[in-house]
């Protein structure tokens, strides 16, 4: 019992700084998700799928998404805390489904930016090589091989790790500046590339430019030969183009990101929504547009290309001196027509990858930083720098999680990587049941919303919170679509690991007399 | 000639905010410029005893009161302080000992619902077509109020921080961040940091020496940023039984304003440092606070044609 006849409270605030514009709202939106929307799943997946369309597939995903990030702006700006979706959660549902949903979310997005560092080096590796093989000069590649290789590209992935961290680590103005000066990087390629593509003159003209590239009459030996080995163009196919969601429904995945680091937005009611949504269409657009300039160009002749490449490696490597990946990098340096143009350009587009794995970093920390406040994540996950407002020790231990999954890369460990897929999945269904609650449940919350409408008498954010429910529930379908017996057990394991750090946490808290009820009543400090 | 009044660091102080009130009629100003910090500091538990008495820490005492008057009259005094209250028995202040998140919560609360009453005691009070009120955070202000303050825009008080507003025919522009402070307040940068804020704002304007810079941290080296100096512990340093006052304020600010020699810089932030300084032809002034005596300090600024005319101190 505290002497109360002395007591005084004072304010705590958490120490984080609110820098963020809805500029930066937007940037991070198209940036999260943008790296593997743009260069692979646009055009590495045309054989298996065949007879998607993509372009269709990534409209879906948008209206998909849409309503989801439209509910994640509001319910950002109705808490906007550090922690994101994990305070919805846990405020409505309770500590232990919202500490969950969040240790799966950190584990997957922790390993996924390390995922990303080590894909981006094999990236702009493939560009060096098709430079090389296209303008015969040997020691790009050679440089361009290498870093195709494990072992260049777990070095790699450690430095761009190691650069994000220290980035991080240096504050959220540091992240911004950064992150605005590199999401224009790779966009400028791109729109670049997009206007190559629509400016291509055909598919007699595509042809020319690929062979000046590949050597004489490759680009019909591959469809010939692709052919000749089992390979048929498909008519359109609405049942396919369905199958193909597995693919865009990730390339949309870390759109909402974030939110996670909403105790770091100015203006949140404002900036949250505005950068969402503009951000959200955009980024729908964006796919659309990528999608439909690569196939105009193109056109069957990508899923040839992806057929031999996926079944047949050697035949590639025999027409054209070298494997080189599909992606949307390939395509443009194969019509380029000026080698060191598309090799600037193809690496200026494989810095999505880049791109998205600050956002990673920021968010994941910011959850550690969350988690922690609410005393289901060590104390010391909450330790805010003073000079940078960052939470160093979250950056840090986020810094671990990047660098196991540039290893379980080089290993090689795909089980691990399946496994990906559903914890970032996972928090949507209990975040849209969350939000269809909230306005019955906390009312005093909801009472902060900026959307407070009604439709028939249901609250807005009960009928998106609805809808989010029912997609997060379709995310783990297809996700569960891959699940073997291996997955589920190291899905077990991960669970179990942060149960066990979530008991212990709370062992603590009673040790110490913290009644955690209280601290999930109420939203964080700012 | 157009009077401008200047006041700063109320922390949540009741009694100064209603002596803000009374500065229109009382100095027949035309403009109002009431800034940072805006809020109080801390919450005062008054607890239910139980047996018909109640009990509060505050002014440095505990204080045993009866209840109906003597608890309402002490509520007010600790409002007029500056800090917030909240009537409640025992287990609830254990139970906010053992939550600071929920006392954080509770105060912010509390924090808006103050801030909001003032902007109505403040529409209520001055007539807004005649003059010109300026609303404007502190280092020390949570960011919640700024939705807060901002909501009062259709009803005539401006908002300052998001780009050049006028006054009195003067642009003016305004910083609520300050450089670093042992206490790790929420809107603190460093000195480039805040180079960088001021060079943005300066960037809109046409010509500085014609503006205002209304800007919370006061500069490095002069008379309005003299402060105790503090030990690893944060206790002042004295030298030979006085207190050692060093210069804490920003060198960013100080090196804006002789640069572009506004036509005068309104600043704050230090409490004990209120006073006035030149650097080059731009006049400085700090008002200081005195928020927990129920002081209100401030500046009366003469405006004529674009140039300061006469300044001086008021408190009362």
């Amino acid at each position: 019992m505290p002497d109360e006849q002395g007591v005084i409270f004072t304010r705590r605030a958490s120490g984080l700084v609110r820098e963020l514009s809805w500029l930066d709202v937007f940037i991070f939106v198209v940036a999260g998700p943008a790296a593997s929307g743009v260069i692979f799943y646009s055009v590495s997946t045309a054989a298996d799928f065949p007879g998607a369309s993509l372009p269709l597939a990534f409209l879906i995903g948008l209206l998909i998404f849409l309503p989801i990030t439209i509910l994640v702006a509001i319910t950002s700006a109705t808490m906007p805390r550090s922690g994101g979706l994990y305070i919805a959660v846990s405020r409505v549902l309770g500590p232990t489904l919202g500490y969950m949903s969040a240790w799966l979310l950190f584990v997957g997005y922790g390993i996924s930016s390390g995922v990303l560092g080590y894909i981006v080096v094999g990236l702009i590796g493939s560009g060096f090589s098709t430079a090389g093989y296209a303008g015969g000069a040997d020691v790009l590649a050679r440089i361009g091989a290498a870093m195709q290789t494990p072992l260049w590209q777990t070095l790699g992935g450690f430095i761009w790790v190691i650069l994000f961290w220290y980035i991080a680590y240096n504050g959220i103005r540091k992240v911004k500046n950064i992150m605005r000066a590199m999401f224009f990087i790779p966009l400028v390629g791109t729109v670049i590339a997009v206007v190559w593509f629509f400016a291509s003159g055909g598919m007699e003209s595509v042809a020319a430019s690929f062979n000046a590239v590949w050597g004489d009459g490759v680009f019909q030996a591959i469809q010939t030969r692709a052919a000749a080995l089992g390979w048929e163009t498909p008519g359109f196919s609405f049942p396919t183009t369905i199958s193909a969601l597995i693919v865009v429904i990730w390339a949309y995945t870390s759109i909402t990101i974030i939110n996670y680091a909403g105790g770091e937005i100015k203006t949140p009611k404002t900036s949250m929504l505005r950068g969402f949504l503009t951000g959200t269409v955009f980024v729908g657009l964006f796919y659309m547009i990528i999608v439909y300039a690569v196939y105009k160009a193109f056109g069957p002749f990508i899923g040839s290309y992806d057929f031999l490449h996926d079944n047949h490696p050697e035949v590639l490597t025999e027409l054209m001196g070298g494997l080189v990946q599909p992606s949307v990098s390939f395509y443009f340096m194969s019509i380029a027509g000026n080698v060191w143009f598309g090799l600037v350009v193809a690496v200026s587009i494989a810095l999505w990858f880049a791109n998205s794995i600050l956002p990673g970093f920021l968010a994941n920390s910011r959850l550690a930083f969350a988690m922690s406040m609410d005393k289901s994540f060590p104390k010391a996950l909450s330790a805010v720098n003073r000079r940078t407002g960052s939470p160093t020790n979250a950056v840090h231990l986020n810094a671990v999680f990047c660098f196991l999954g540039v290893i379980m890369m080089t290993l090689s460990v795909n089980v691990i990587l399946a496994v990906l897929t559903l914890t970032v999945f996972f928090i949507f269904w209990p975040y849209g049941l969350a939000a269809m609650l909230l306005p019955y449940h906390k009312p005093e919350i909801y009472d902060r919303s900026p959307v407070k409408k009604e439709l028939f008498g249901v609250p807005v954010m009960t009928i998106l919170g609805a809808f989010t429910f029912v997609a997060g529930w379709f995310f783990i379908y297809l996700s569960f679509k891959e699940f073997t017996a291996v997955v589920m057990l190291t899905l077990i394991a991960v669970m179990l690991a942060g149960m066990i750090v979530y008991l212990y946490q709370q062992w603590r808290n009673k040790q110490e007399g913290v009644d955690v009820s209280r601290i999930y009543s109420q939203i964080p400090p700012e | 000639m157009a009077k401008l009044f200047f006041s700063v660091d109320v922390h949540g102080a009741n009694s100064v905010w209603r002596k803000w009130l009374k500065v229109p009629d009382l100095y027949d100003v035309d403009a109002l410029l009431l800034c940072g910090d805006l809020t109080g500091k801390s919450l005062v538990p008054i607890i239910d005893q139980g047996d018909g008495t109640w009990n509060a820490f505050y002014f440095g005492r505990n204080w045993n009161l009866d209840e109906g008057s003597e608890v309402d009259e002490m509520e007010q005094r600790i409002m007029d302080a500056g800090a917030y209250t909240l009537r409640c028995d025992k287990d609830r202040v254990e139970e906010l000992s053992n939550n600071p998140t929920e006392v954080e919560s509770l105060m912010m609360t509390m924090i808006r619902d103050r801030i909001a009453q003032w902007m109505e005691s403040l529409i209520d009070a001055v007539d807004l077509n005649k003059v010109d009120v300026l609303v404007m955070p502190g280092n020390d202000d949570d960011w919640d109020i700024d939705e807060v303050i901002k909501s009062f825009g259709d009803r005539g008080i401006r908002w300052p921080l998001d780009g050049v507003v006028e006054i009195l025919g003067a642009p003016t522009i305004s910083l609520d961040y300050v450089n670093p402070t042992p206490w790790e307040t929420p809107r603190e940068d460093s000195e480039k940091g805040m180079a960088k804020r001021i060079e943005k704002l300066v960037g809109h304007l046409d010509d500085p020496s014609k503006a205002i810079f209304n800007l919370h941290a006061p500069p490095h080296g002069t008379m309005l940023d003299l402060a105790p100096e503090l030990d690893a512990n944060k206790k002042p340093v004295t030298v030979a039984g006085q207190v050692n006052f060093v210069h804490v304020g920003s060198k960013a600010v100080r090196n804006a304003i002789e640069k572009y020699q506004p036509m005068i810089g309104l600043h704050g932030h230090i409490h004990e440092s209120y006073g006035h300084d030149k650097l080059g032809e731009s006049p400085v002034v700090n008002p200081g606070s005195e928020y927990g005596e129920g002081i209100l300090r401030g500046y009366l600024i003469e405006i004529e044609d674009g140039r300061v005319g006469n300044h001086w101190k008021v408190e009362g």
